[in-house]
């Protein structure tokens, strides 16, 4: 057991930092205990097997249950799940964790029926990946509808699985279909992800204020997946290097001005990944290539350490 | 010989300035650390993949060199001890990486030297050098998977590492053990911030590992085995959140999070219920627990809450990371012929494939 409350009083704040010090002291002694990330988890594993299960009931039962009582089923669990959260916004209260994550149960149940309805009864035809796009368009107004960054979270998936299985994207922009391959539609899908957070430039804490977050992560991580990509096909090689680390900087730079060191990372670990394969594809042997990629590790851990530094002192 | 590392003030000083990110700056300034320059958990994590790729290419640019195993393990023990002397770097994940592989490298290339071919002997042998690099870093996960490899030595007594005969019930004895002596230990107030979470750590790990080797690792467990497995996982649940809500300590908590797992295992693996209501029911009862526990102690300012009392105001990367992983895969449409009889199946949220 450990307990810091000695070391807690002898830390000298000034008045703003007063609540947070008699914070501390309370939770070192133990007057107050939360034990809200182990529900957390302990919900996410609730969520994830009832998902699971209902994905399971629908491949073993589908001759024996049919496809419109099993549809029937999961829309109702869906209607239930989405029912309890409109219970808590007609009373105009903030969701409770619990509420929040029965609401993703809706969402992903919504999800999975929706799948289900197009295998089933064919309603796109051939243009069957259009369902993501309506997933995505309800799952999008679900999230601003009930403010909730996971729904958003969702639907952002729906909208990047969309952009990665439409076979038939050709149609949308002509031109570039044929070399509309992974990772411009990752790039695609980061600049539409990125456009999305400006819309919340102006974000004030509250029950939106993960929005911004949400979206920007998935910006930042499409965007490298995309640069990834292009550097993995010989003829967008270059291209691919050039944007990896384009990004890389640019990532950096905000994760500095806004003091997130997750974006940092971002910037360290994805540009080390693909300088790596680059000196791996462009130098086939393997005591140079290992000899270029022992700098490169070397160097990434520098300016990783270095970053942190300066992340500390801008805190500071 | 003098190890350097944190003191036990210092490591404490760092513990509280890692706790309380709004105290941060406040700790910082009394200068009590040491100088010590540490990483949060994400950092310590990209760190420590560095560290592994670092190692991976030096392994590379010494592949033709005479006992690579021993030169690199070497170069790689004393780049680390550089870093943490010099440097004064510490939990950052390069030089931990950097410490277990070297020290790992070094142990297996004298066991292949070696004439012996004693499987437990060697397994200890590379537990132990786990175990002191764990102690040198005051690492809680190296010294959690020493005590995981010491089990492993006492599996393959006698035995082959893979295949044969195996005293998995001797091994998950001895993980029974240390569960509970780690149980008691974490009862008394260390000093030492790193003490306690090495206790966590065994706390929360071996009693799964206990249950997993009961029932999976030897692949031939019987009925009989299963029960044991199963009354063991329910007395470990039991007694983990009986003690984490007594002593108010979240790695007894977690480790019944765990326990959980283990019970829903060795129950699917009793009753002869399709897997698919099993998931549906243990998911829908946890929900419902979980709901109406949070629902009660959302109010409480005092005593055990489920309120958030340090949280970051930005989405946690991870939370993220799981709302995603969570959302349904989408496949290939299905072929014409396959309509209507449960096969594949594509598109978010009905393929299947969780």
């Amino acid at each position: 057991m450990q307990d810091l409350s000695e070391e807690v009083r002898a830390v000298a704040v000034d008045e703003a930092l007063t609540a947070a010090r008699s914070q501390a002291l309370r939770l070192e002694q133990l007057a107050i205990f939360s034990v809200r990330r182990e529900l957390l988890v302990a919900l996410y594993v609730a969520v994830a097997t009832l998902i699971g299960g209902v994905g399971l009931l629908i491949k073993a039962n589908l001759d024996r249950i049919g496809p419109v009582a099993l549809l029937t089923g999961i829309f109702v669990a869906s209607a239930l799940c989405y029912a309890i959260a409109l219970r808590a916004s007609a009373a105009r209260r903030e969701r409770s964790l619990g509420e929040e994550y029965v609401l993703l149960l809706g969402a992903l149940l919504f999800s999975t029926a929706v799948g289900y309805t197009e295998v089933q009864f064919h309603v796109f035809g051939a243009s069957w990946s259009r369902h993501l796009l309506l997933l995505f368009v309800w799952h999008l107004g679900a999230a601003y509808y009930f403010r909730s960054w996971l729904v958003l979270s969702v639907a952002l998936t729906a909208f990047a699985v969309w952009i990665g299985v439409e076979v038939r994207f050709g149609t949308v922009v002509d031109p570039l279909y044929p070399r509309f391959g992974a990772g411009p539609r990752s790039l695609l899908c980061a600049l539409v992800f990125y456009l999305g957070s400006r819309y919340h430039l102006t974000e004030h804490a509250g029950p939106a204020s993960g929005f911004r977050d949400a979206y920007l992560q998935f910006a930042a991580n499409f965007g490298f997946w995309g640069a990834l990509a292009l550097g993995g096909d010989a003829s967008t090689r270059w291209i691919g290097a050039l944007i990896l680390l384009g990004l890389a900087a640019t990532v950096g730079r905000f994760g500095l001005r806004e003091r997130r060191q997750s974006f940092l990372l971002y910037a360290v670990g994805y540009s080390t990944i693909g300088l790596v394969w680059l000196e791996a594809l462009l130098v086939r042997d393997l005591l140079r290539a290992s000899a270029l990629g022992l700098f490169t590790v070397v160097g990434a851990v520098v300016v990783l350490l270095n970053l942190r530094a300066r992340l500390k002192e801008s805190g500071a | 010989m003098i190890i350097v590392r944190p003191t036990v003030s210092e490591e404490r000083w760092l513990a509280l300035a890692d706790r309380y990110p709004a105290l941060q700056a406040s700790v910082e300034q009394l200068g009590k650390g040491g100088g010590w320059k540490t990483s949060t958990w994400l950092g310590r994590c990209l760190g420590f993949v560095l560290g592994l790729a670092g190692t991976g290419m030096l392994a590379g640019v010494l592949s033709y060199a005479p006992a690579p195993w021993l030169v690199g393990g070497l170069m790689l023990v004393v780049v680390a001890e550089w870093m943490v002397a010099q440097r004064r770097v510490f939990r950052s994940g390069v030089e931990e990486a950097l410490y277990l592989c070297g020290t790992v490298a070094i142990v297996v290339e004298l066991l292949v030297w070696s004439t012996g071919n004693n499987n437990a002997l060697d397994v200890a042998l590379i537990a132990t050098a786990v175990l002191l690099v764990g102690w040198r870093l005051l690492n809680p996960l190296f010294t959690t998977l020493a005590a995981a490899g010491y089990s492993l030595a006492i599996a393959v007594i006698d035995g082959s590492l893979f295949g044969g005969s195996m005293y998995t019930r001797e091994a998950a004895a001895a993980c029974v053990l240390l569960a509970v002596g780690a149980l008691v230990a974490g009862g008394r107030k260390w000093r030492r911030p790193s003490h306690d979470r090495m206790f966590d750590g065994l706390v929360i790990a071996m009693p799964w590992l206990a249950h997993g080797w009961l029932v999976q690792y030897n692949g031939s467990s019987t009925v009989a085995t299963h029960g044991v497995a199963l009354a063991m996982a329910l007395a470990f649940l039991v007694v983990n959140l009986f003690v984490g809500v007594k002593r108010r300590q979240h790695a007894p908590l977690i480790g019944t999070l765990g326990n959980l797992a283990c019970v829903a295992y060795s129950t699917y693996r009793l009753m002869p219920w399709p897997m698919h209501w099993q998931l549906i029911a243990a998911g829908a009862v946890l929900l419902a627990v979980v709901v109406l526990l949070e629902r009660l102690l959302r109010h409480r300012s005092k005593g055990i809450t489920s309120r958030a009392i340090e949280e970051s105001s930005s989405v946690d990367f991870v939370q993220v990371v799981g709302a995603v992983h969570l959302s349904p895969a989408a496949g290939s449409p299905a072929p014409a012929g396959v309509q209507g009889q449960g096969g594949e199946f594509g598109g978010g949220g009905a393929s299947g494939r969780f």
